[in-house]
């Protein structure tokens, strides 16, 4: 994206240094709002045309889309980077799970069943499916209309309503209007009736071509009637295909600034088995895909491609962090052992795991380290003697043990005497990698 | 390695430690641009800003203040394959923004394709990137007409209305921003300093202790000039640290840049 710099903003600002941005100068003000740091609207003097102006250089290169309603509303897009390292990814690749309506009640309830299940807790976040996709096989608006009746009655998710034309999805898409369902596909034959059905229904709608070229020239048409929450679905001969036009709809919208693809995609991921539908839901997700629908309601087919995507989308600018506490392994009694770590999440999910791993129930206690990981936060003041005798003094772990060993990362042994001669806890010094600590546990602790 | 723990024992290594770098920056002294066809890279701090190139030439050294040309040639005859590559300048695209074809080229591939385009001498047009190592950073101050520099030692707050660590913050990591840039303190006193923006005398301030650093060689630079004076003529936090207050002083010392042409 064209980057505005700081003097190009400061050109368009009253240059009175009046402070009422509360920044000291108008050229410090341009500085922060050059770097996304504050908004224009910050200064009440600002021009009405220098808005206008500032506004369309610095409007984001990929439209966000908003689809669903209240609690369960999605964003999609809002990209900014081709690389996570250079900022951050924005919005997670949404899953969805799609049921044909061909299906029978009971395969509906069926499918629907497995969605529910499909939450796990990884990290400490819970991830799942987003949406669920009822797609109009038959052609048919009243068999089309009972799953989604269906459907809609019994899930939270954002709906995606696919049929052939407005026929078939008018009656239900203005039924579901205010849950804000996501629609389509517009094609190259029946755009105008779409356009005009998401436009009368506020609601965002799906493009679907087999070129980029497509997609672009239906854009610029279905915007000329009004309709600017628009999501791709290019179409590929086959995964390849489909994951290289993935690649080039994001090179086009982030690097060129080519508006009539600044929107985020979707794409359909599928395999002739389980195995490699979830590797191609996978790869869509590891290849900027805003949506993938997929057929697999499976744990073992959904949990990987819902790790990959957590993995790609977590945001490398905030270190993952947990709540500095006391957590208990087990049901640990009053001789079980007191293990200090801090509150980054990889580092404590790693030793919690560690020590359900060798089976003795433990308690762990957690020192805010802002995030960071044992020697990060010991290089930067943030695990200190004191910090550490403060969080385990507040949590009280050592009123609920009958023994005063507190066991400390091997990491920042350098640390024991002073916890020890400060606290009047025996401070035993633990492995220095987490692999370490079953056999630790088992072997050489004993309280 | 030998650590002095007593100031007064330091004083006579810290002398030799001056010396030795006085003759190495009065080495290069003689040297201009134009007597090379050669520049030299630096990309050492491309481990943490990764789009980031210094082009040091013989009037420019690299803006940490560490890596004169001189320096750098050297680095690069001990380690052919280092951070430190020759770059020759080819054909001259603009002589007074400092603009050379083969720069260009070589800074589009060491860039990683995020820069086109480099001016040696001006901080407005495709001005250098920074790093974040940068020992003072020049920055412009549009209701003068002019610019200021502050040096990483200074603490307090400057006319632009930012302190050092806020400026550097929104300068560094490898991008262009125009009206800013970072600089060793030796290129100030450079024939070539910010050279295409009228050099020396868009300066209207920089803090007192930067000031007499630097003394001897800007007077010298000011004396070849013919531009005796200008010296006193700088503000410090002394004479202002807001735009009005500098304003004040600079219409009170009569400073040349309130009748030079406008910077944008």
């Amino acid at each position: 994206m064209a980057k505005v710099t700081g003097i190009e903003i400061y050109k368009l600002l009253p240059k009175t240094n009046c402070g009422d941005c509360n920044f000291p100068t108008c050229m410090a003000f341009a500085m922060q709002v050059a770097a996304k740091k504050a908004a224009l609207d910050q200064c009440p003097h600002v021009s009405d045309e220098a808005q206008t102006s500032l506004g369309e250089a610095q409007a984001p290169p990929m439209r966000t889309v908003k689809v669903g309603a209240g609690a369960a509303e999605v964003a999609l897009g809002g990209e900014t980077v081709l690389f996570r390292h250079e900022e951050k990814f924005h919005s997670p690749t949404g899953v969805a799970v799609r049921i044909p309506d061909g299906f029978s009640e009971a395969q509906v309830d069926e499918k629907l069943d497995a969605v529910s299940k499909l939450r796990f807790t990884r990290v400490g976040e819970e991830i799942g499916v987003n949406f669920v996709v009822v797609e109009s096989e038959s052609g048919d608006a009243s068999a089309f209309g009972a799953v989604v009746d269906r459907v809609a009655a019994k899930t939270e998710l954002p709906l995606i309503l696919l049929g052939p034309g407005k026929a078939v999805l008018e009656s239900k898409v203005s039924g579901l209007a205010a849950k804000r369902p996501l629609i389509g596909p517009a094609t190259a034959g029946n755009w105008e009736e779409m356009a005009d059905l998401a436009a009368a229904q506020k609601v965002p709608l799906i493009v679907r071509s087999e070129t980029l070229d497509g997609l672009a020239d239906l854009t610029e048409k279905i915007k000329g009637k009004g309709v600017e929450d628009l999501v791709l679905q290019p179409e590929g001969s086959d995964l390849i295909d489909l994951l290289t036009k993935l690649v080039h709809l994001r090179r086009l919208a982030l690097e060129k600034v080519y508006r009539p693809l600044g929107y985020p995609t979707m794409v359909f991921a599928g395999g002739e088995n389980g195995a490699e539908g979830a590797l191609a839901t996978g790869a869509a997700v590891c290849r900027y895909a805003g949506i993938v629908v997929t057929d697999a309601a499976e744990p073992a087919e959904i949990l990987p491609p819902l790790t990959v995507r957590q993995n790609v989308y977590t945001d490398p600018t905030v270190p993952n962090a947990i709540e500095a506490k006391l957590y208990e392994i087990g049901s640990p009694g009053p001789d079980a052992p007191v293990i200090l770590t801090t509150n980054f999440a990889l580092t404590y999910f790693t030793v919690a795991g560690e020590v359900e791993n060798s089976k003795v129930p433990a308690y762990i206690s957690v020192v805010d380290t802002e995030g960071l990981g044992v020697l990060n936060a010991y290089a930067d003041d943030k695990l200190t003697a004191e910090k550490i005798i403060k969080a385990v003094s507040e949590q009280g772990p050592m009123d609920k043990v009958n023994h005063n060993k507190l066991i400390i990362p091997g990491l920042v042994a350098v640390l024991r005497m002073e916890v020890q001669e400060d606290s009047g806890w025996e401070v035993i010094v633990g492995p220095e990698d987490a692999a370490g600590i079953p056999h630790f546990l088992k072997t050489e602790w004993s309280a | 390695m030998k650590i002095y723990t007593d100031e007064d024992a330091l004083q006579e290594p810290f002398e030799e430690a001056r010396t030795v770098y006085r003759q190495r920056d009065d080495r290069i002294k003689g040297m201009i641009d134009e007597d090379t066809d050669t520049y030299y890279s630096c990309v050492l701090c491309q481990s943490y800003a990764p789009d980031h190139v210094c082009v040091v030439t013989p009037e420019r050294l690299g803006l940490c203040g560490a890596y004169t040309w001189l320096d750098c040639a050297a680095s690069y005859e001990m380690n052919p394959h280092g951070p430190n590559q020759p770059i020759k300048k080819g054909v001259t695209v603009d002589e007074r923004l400092g603009q050379w074809h083969g720069v260009n080229e070589y800074l589009e591939v060491a860039s990683n394709g995020n820069l086109e385009r480099f001016n040696a001498y001006s901080m407005m047009e495709d001005p250098m990137t920074s790093c974040g190592c940068f020992e003072c950073i020049t920055a412009i101050l549009p209701e003068t007409n002019g610019v200021m520099i502050v040096n990483r030692e200074h603490e307090g707050m400057t006319p632009i209305g930012m302190s050092f660590s806020t400026m550097a913050g929104q300068i560094g990591g490898g991008i262009q921003t125009p009206g800013f840039v970072g600089m060793g303190k030796l290129y100030i006193s450079s024939r070539k300093f910010i050279s295409a923006e009228g050099g020396l005398e868009r300066v209207v301030w920089m803090p007192k202790a930067l000031k007499e650093e630097i003394r001897d060689r800007l007077e010298e630079r000011l004396a070849d000039a013919g531009k005796e004076g200008l010296l006193e003529k700088i503000a410090t936090e002394d004479d202002a640290t807001t735009s009005e207050e500098l304003l004040a002083f600079l219409e009170k010392v009569e400073h040349p840049v309130l009748a030079m042409e406008p910077m944008f």
